[in-house]
């Protein structure tokens, strides 16, 4: 059986993705040190996601933590080497990754009045569609049980 | 957003492509953080260049491909602009024992070549390479009132708590697109209705009697920030003066813990000569109230020792970086004493303050002990990862909530305590 529900949320960094969520309830870095620039594997030791690639993903995070770097390292990842997620979807967007985002040319939405984090599970099938920087952005969740 | 007459005429392309590209981008940032308007900074701080320029791109930050784009547009830098540390010494690239090449881990040679053609691509822009993460201390020196874009976080907090000055913690892209056009949106600590204090802690007497070493300040910042979080603390019963690297240490530890870099220090900090001024104009009813006891700093002195045992594989101290002060504090130390093979005794500072330390023969001092002094770069810009186990003596809060992910383990002591680490390679705590 499948289900779907959509979440209505701001646009940070425009733009239109589908994928697969990958979904943290602990805050991320794309620092090159802790995201990998070549492999998009994390690397942070202790992280619920240690070892996950975040590639082609729509990454559901909290928010920030780490090196103001993680901008250039999202940026990096999804335009240049092609490792980064296809979308970030936060509780709270933090302007380290807005920056990255737009760098990066992926879409970015936060803003939610539910908790994403919460209302995402990994593996579930994610349509972002996120028009206009500060407008409307709607998020379309696909849950096969 | 609102734009001044030389803005709207920068993004018209009047002035040049570059500025017209970072004006287009920066517009866009402001939008997505709702900035209302742009303010006018009077210095950048950015990210070095990657170090192999995207030929090994598990070595870089990711800032090259944007810093190449702005200088094929032969763009210039509008305002001071300075960069913080890279990966390596590039001078000292092939000699082991240092960061860049330890135990056998190195940086692939590209990584250097990146290093100096990114330094070259830089400097046409106008760019100084500091490659220093305390520009405050020298060169840029942040006046109260001023706006800056600081991509370095310690040195945001001491700009924003210290001087007066308003600067968030900037990220490594669009602090590069401040330098360009000499302005930013104007968003977080940018305004004045965030920064406001918003949790109050008051320091016992106790507390106040009793910090000392670098290692206290790092633990009163540590546990200040950890408990704050996104909230900005209002300390309360702070000492009547403080020492520029004791407010060096305790800015520092505002990174790691803190989300927004900020102490409004009773006192100290411009904007908060009374605790109703540090919040802003009067105490929000509620506001939460946290007592500072001398158990609180011993608590994170315990919960930064994260090592299984007391066998020391390196010491690292200047995090943030070191000032000559310092530099010759610890020379003092070390004056007559010799390393233990076993360890790897690491000291970090910029070029100008190793320059002078290496005139004043400071630096002979320190290496005849057989410990390492060096410049531009930090234990925390290192292939760690590929390290191995190793334990790290530091007194450094930032060192270690950065290296968290990492796998390392730390040893958290006085500056004495790691200078006798360094001697025994064994590391005993005496704070406590």
């Amino acid at each position: 059986m499948t289900t779907t529900k959509t979440l209505k949320g701001v646009t940070r960094s425009e733009g239109t993705a589908e994928g697969e969520a990958l979904v943290s309830s602990q805050l991320i870095s794309h620092f090159m040190y802790d995201i990998e620039n070549d492999t998009g594997i994390i690397r942070m030791v202790n992280h619920e996601l240690n070892g996950k690639c975040v590639t082609n993903k729509i990454l559901v995070y909290p928010s920030v933590i780490g090196p103001t770097g993680g901008a250039s390292g999202l940026f990096l990842k999804s335009k240049i080497t092609k490792v980064g997620p296809k979308a970030i979807i936060c509780r709270r967007v933090d302007p380290i990754d807005i920056a990255g985002a737009l760098a990066g040319e992926i879409p970015a939405v936060d803003g939610f009045r539910e908790d994403p984090v919460k209302e995402i599970e990994t593996g579930d099938w994610v349509e972002v569609k996120a028009e206009k920087i500060g407008g409307e952005a709607i998020i379309k969740i696909t849950r096969k049980s | 957003m609102r734009l001044s007459k030389y803005e709207k005429e920068m993004l018209e392309g009047k002035h040049s492509k570059a500025k017209q590209k970072a004006m287009e981008n920066l517009i866009k940032f402001g939008e997505a953080v709702e900035a209302e308007e742009m303010v006018s900074i009077v210095s950048a701080h950015i990210f070095a260049p990657d170090s192999t320029m995207g030929k090994i791109p598990k070595y870089d930050y990711g800032t090259g491909p944007i810093y190449e784009e702005f200088a094929e547009l032969e763009a210039k830098v509008s305002v001071l602009t300075t960069t913080d540390p890279c990966f390596m010494q590039t001078d000292k690239f092939s000699e082991s024992g240092y960061p860049w090449n330890y135990r056998g881990v190195r940086f692939p040679v590209e990584c250097r070549d990146g290093m100096v053609k990114g330094r070259q691509l830089l400097d046409t822009m106008g760019i100084i390479n500091t490659f220093s993460c305390i520009p405050y201390l020298n060169l840029s020196i942040p006046k109260l009132g001023d706006y800056h874009a600081w991509c370095e976080s310690n040195a945001a907090c001491y700009a924003n708590s210290i001087c007066g000055a308003k600067t968030n913690r900037e990220n490594s892209i669009t602090a590069f697109y401040a330098a360009i056009t000499g302005v930013h949106p104007k968003h977080g600590l940018m305004c004045d209705e965030n920064r406001k204090g918003g949790i109050l802690f008051e320091l016992d007497d106790e507390v106040v009697r009793n910090l000392g070493d670098i290692s206290d300040w790092n633990a009163l910042g540590g546990f200040i920030g950890m408990k704050a979080y996104d909230k900005i603390p209002v300390v309360t019963n702070f000492p009547k003066k403080i020492s520029i690297e004791h407010a060096k240490a305790l800015s520092a530890t505002a990174s790691p813990a803190l989300h927004h870099p900020k102490l409004n220090l009773v006192g100290i900090s411009p904007d908060s000569p009374t605790i109703e001024a540090a919040f802003g104009g009067k105490i929000p009813k509620g506001a939460e109230k946290i007592r500072v006891t001398l158990n609180d700093l011993q608590s994170i002195y315990e919960m930064l020792n994260t090592a299984e045992d007391s066998d020391v594989d390196i010491v690292a101290i200047g995090c943030p970086f070191l000032n000559l002060n310092e530099i010759r504090e610890i020379a003092t130390k070390l004056s007559g004493k010799k390393m233990s093979s076993n360890v790897a005794f690491w000291l970090q500072t910029d070029i100008s303050t190793y320059l002078m330390a290496e005139f004043l023969g400071l630096t002979h001092v320190i290496e005849k002990t057989g410990a390492k002094i060096y410049h531009d770069t930090c234990m925390g810009n290192g292939p760690a990862d590929k390290w191995g186990k190793v334990n790290i003596a530091t007194n450094s809060f930032k060192n270690i909530k950065l290296f968290a992910g990492r796998g390392q383990t730390f040893l958290f002591g006085t500056l004495e305590d790691l200078v006798n680490a360094g001697v025994s390679g064994k590391f005993v705590s005496t704070r406590w």
